[in-house]
C-alpha cells in the first residue's frame, strides 16, 4: 500500500483511502469528487509547507497544473511579502502554537502562475493523518466580490464628487424634513456649513412668510408628483433672502417606501435681477414709443379736446344769456339748465380723453390682467382714429364676441394697435380707396388680431426689414415704432408679423391664452 | 333787434359743438338751423339762409370744398368759417374761397355774435 502522500502525489485529488478512516471505498469517491467539483480551491501543505493537495479549483484559480504545484513549496502561490515571510509562519507556529490564519481565517493575496495576484479569502484547518500533521487551506476568490464593491464604491465616490462640485445646492431630508446631506454649493448658496446643516430641520433656510412650504412640496412628492423649476425664495444663513429654482424628487429604499426627498436648487438671484432689468429697460423703451406716439398725436389731440371745450364754453355762454334778465321766462330757465347739463357731459368727454392720455403717457410698471381684448381693441382704435375723423377712412371692427379674455398689459397692447392703425391711416393718405379693418379672433394656442389697410402695401424690400430699428420709410420717423411693437408682443409671448395683403398691408398678431 | 332774422345756418359734424352753437345762438335771440355735414346743406334751400357758420375739418366734403361749391353756385350770403387748427396758408385758402370771417376755437361768445350780427345786417 502506497502512503497517504504517495497516493496524493500520483492521483492529484484522489483522497486518501485508509488514511482518514472513511471506511469503505463509497465514501472515498464521495471526498474525491467534492474535491473535484468544489467551486472553491482546497489545498494541503505539510508542516514544511510542501503541497501534498491542489484541487482543480485551483488549477483554474493559480493557473498552474497540480502536477506543477504538488510536492513544491506553497509560498510560490503568495507575491512577495507572504512569499518570503510564510516560511517563517509556519516555522513560528510550528515552535510556538502562535496563530495567524491557522484555524481563524483570512483575506490575503494569491500570485497566479503569470504573476499576477488576485484577493482571496483563506481559511486553513490543521489536521493529523497517522501521526503525521498538514494543513488544508480553502480558498475563496473574492476577485469578482472585490471588482463589485470597488465599482460601487467608485460609483459612490463619483456621484460624491459630482454632487459636491455641482454649481447647484443639493441636499436631502428625510421625511420628518431633518437634513441628511448638504453639499459645498448648498454652503455656498444658503451659509450654513454641511456640519451645520445636517441634523437640523429644512425649516432653518424657509423665510418666515413661508414657513408650510416645505411641507406642501413633501405633499406634492407622496401624492406621486415632482416638483420642477419651482421659483422660490431661501432665508441665507445671514438673514437675507436667496432666489432659487427649485427641484425636488422622492428618495425611495430598497423596497420602494419613500424615505425622504432630494432638493436641488440653482441660485437665480442674478438672473431675475437681469431679467428685472430688462424687463425694466423695456418697460422704458415702450413709455418713450408712447411718448412719442404722443408727440406726433399732439396737435390731433389738441383739435379733439378742443371739441368739448368749444361745447363748454358755447352752453355756458348760451346758459349766462338765458339768466341775464331779472326775470326769465321758464322757457329760458329750462333752456339754461339743459345747457348746464350739456357742459358737464362735455367736460366728462374732455376728462374721459384725458384720463385716457395721461394712462397712456404715465411711467409706469408692466401689469397684466385678464382684460376683454375687444374693449382694448375699440379703446385702441378710437384712440388712433383721433384726428382722422375728416380723412374719409370706411373703418371695419370685425371683433369675435366669443373672445376669451387674456392676460396682457393693456395699455401697452392698445400702444401697439395705436401705432398699427396710425401706420394704417399714413399709408392709406395717398389713395382713393381708404379701409381700415381691424379683427380679432381665436385660434388653438390663443387669440389672433388683424389690422389690416387698404394702402400701397409693403414693399418687399421693406417688409424684410420691418422690425429692424431705425428702418423708416417716413421722412419724420425714427424707425422705432414696430420694433418697440415686436418688443412688447414678444414680451407677451406672442409674434406679430407683417403680411402684404390683397390690396394693402395686414399685420398680424397672435397673443397666448396664457 | 329789429323784426324777425333769417336763420343762421350750422354746418359741423361734431354734435356737441354745432348744438352748443344753436343754443348760443338761440339764447341771443337769433334763430340757427344744424346740419351734420356737408352733402344735408346742399340737398337744402339755402335761400332763406342768413349766414353760415361752417367747420373747416369734416369728414367727406370739407368746409374748404364746400364754401367754393356754394360760392360756385352763386352763394352771396355770409359765410363765418370756424376751424380748431389755424394755419396761414389754410386761412388765406378759406378767404381766397370767399369767407366772410375766421374763428378759432373755442371762441368768445361776443366775437361771434358780433360777427353773426354784421353778417345779418350785410
Amino acid at each position: 500500500m502506497r502512503s497517504w502522500r504517495q497516493q496524493v502525489r500520483s492521483e492529484g485529488v484522489e483522497a486518501p483511502r485508509d488514511a482518514a478512516d472513511f471506511g469503505s471505498r463509497g465514501q472515498a469517491g464521495l471526498l474525491a469528487a467534492l474535491l473535484a467539483t468544489a467551486v472553491d480551491g482546497i489545498i494541503a501543505i505539510d508542516p514544511r509547507g510542501h503541497v501534498l493537495l491542489y484541487n482543480q479549483a485551483c488549477e483554474r484559480l493559480f493557473g498552474y497544473r497540480a502536477s506543477e504545484v504538488v510536492g513544491q513549496n506553497v509560498r510560490m502561490l503568495m507575491p512577495e511579502p507572504y512569499r518570503q515571510e510564510h516560511d517563517g509562519y509556519i516555522a513560528n507556529y510550528n515552535h510556538t502554537g502562535e496563530r495567524r490564519v491557522i484555524g481563524i481565517g483570512r483575506e490575503v493575496v494569491g500570485r497566479r502562475k503569470d504573476g499576477s495576484t488576485f484577493p482571496m479569502y483563506l481559511s486553513v484547518g490543521e489536521g493529523g493523518l497517522t501521526g503525521q500533521r498538514f494543513f488544508v487551506g480553502i480558498i475563496h476568490d473574492l476577485s469578482a466580490l472585490r471588482w463589485e464593491t470597488e465599482q460601487r464604491e467608485g460609483a459612490d465616490r463619483l456621484l460624491a464628487q459630482i454632487v459636491q462640485s455641482s454649481e447647484d445646492a443639493i441636499i436631502s431630508v428625510a421625511l420628518d424634513g431633518t437634513i441628511t446631506s448638504w453639499n459645498a454649493a448648498a454652503e455656498r448658496i444658503y451659509g450654513f456649513s454641511a456640519s451645520d446643516a445636517i441634523g437640523r430641520h429644512i425649516s432653518m433656510i424657509l423665510p418666515p412668510d413661508r414657513p408650510t412650504e416645505d411641507d406642501d412640496i413633501m405633499a406634492e412628492l407622496r401624492a406621486g408628483r415632482d416638483v420642477e423649476h419651482y421659483e422660490t425664495v431661501r432665508r441665507h444663513k445671514e438673514g437675507h433672502d436667496v432666489l432659487i429654482s427649485l427641484s425636488v424628487a422622492p428618495i425611495f429604499d430598497a423596497s420602494g417606501a419613500m424615505i425622504g426627498a432630494s432638493k436641488t436648487a440653482r441660485d437665480v438671484t442674478e438672473r431675475k435681477r437681469s431679467e428685472e432689468r430688462l424687463l425694466g429697460m423695456q418697460n422704458e423703451l415702450a413709455h418713450v414709443g408712447r411718448l412719442s406716439a404722443m408727440g406726433q398725436m399732439s396737435a390731433a389731440i389738441a383739435h379733439e379736446l378742443n371739441q368739448p371745450l368749444t361745447a363748454i364754453a358755447n352752453y355756458a355762454k348760451a346758459a349766462q344769456r338765458l339768466l341775464q334778465n331779472e326775470h326769465p321766462e321758464p322757457r329760458q330757465l329750462q333752456s339754461a339748465r339743459e345747457a348746464m347739463e350739456k357742459a358737464v357731459t362735455q367736460t366728462m368727454r374732455a376728462g374721459t380723453i384725458i384720463r385716457y392720455l395721461r394712462d397712456f403717457v404715465e411711467k409706469r410698471e408692466s401689469r397684466r390682467f385678464h382684460e376683454d381684448m375687444n374693449e382694448v381693441i375699440r379703446e385702441a382704435v378710437s384712440l388712433g382714429m383721433v384726428g382722422h375723423s375728416h380723412s374719409n377712412v370706411k373703418l371695419t371692427l370685425a371683433l369675435d364676441p366669443m373672445l376669451p379674455p387674456v392676460p396682457i398689459d393693456k395699455v401697452q397692447i392698445q400702444q401697439v394697435l395705436l401705432n398699427l392703425v396710425r401706420n394704417a391711416m399714413e399709408a392709406m393718405a395717398g389713395v382713393e380707396r381708404r379701409e381700415l379693418t381691424v379683427s380679432s379672433g381665436t385660434g388653438q394656442e390663443g387669440l389672433c388680431i388683424m389690422v389690416q389697410d387698404t394702402g400701397p402695401g409693403l414693399a418687399p424690400q421693406v417688409a424684410a426689414r420691418l422690425f429692424q430699428p431705425f428702418v423708416t420709410t417716413k421722412a419724420d420717423g425714427m424707425g422705432i415704432g414696430l420694433k418697440i411693437c415686436q418688443s412688447i408682443i414678444e414680451g407677451h409671448g406672442g409674434t406679430i408679423v407683417a403680411r402684404q395683403g390683397g390690396s394693402g398691408a395686414t399685420f398680424v398678431i397672435h397673443l397666448p391664452f396664457r | 333787434m329789429t323784426g324777425p332774422q333769417p336763420p343762421v345756418y350750422i354746418v359741423d359734424d361734431d354734435e356737441a359743438v354745432r348744438d352748443s352753437l344753436r343754443l348760443l345762438l338761440e339764447s341771443s335771440g337769433f334763430s340757427a338751423r344744424e346740419f351734420a355735414n356737408a352733402d344735408l346743406l346742399l340737398n337744402t334751400n339755402i335761400d332763406e339762409m342768413g349766414c353760415l357758420l361752417l367747420d373747416l375739418h369734416m369728414p367727406g366734403i370739407s368746409g374748404l370744398e364746400l364754401l367754393r361749391l356754394l360760392r360756385a353756385r352763386g352763394l352771396k350770403r355770409p359765410v363765418i368759417v370756424i376751424s380748431g387748427r389755424r394755419d396761414p396758408v389754410q386761412d388765406a385758402e378759406v378767404l381766397a374761397a370767399g369767407a366772410s370771417a375766421l374763428l378759432s376755437k373755442p371762441f368768445d361768445d361776443q366775437q361771434l355774435l358780433d360777427l353773426v350780427i354784421r353778417a345779418l345786417s350785410a
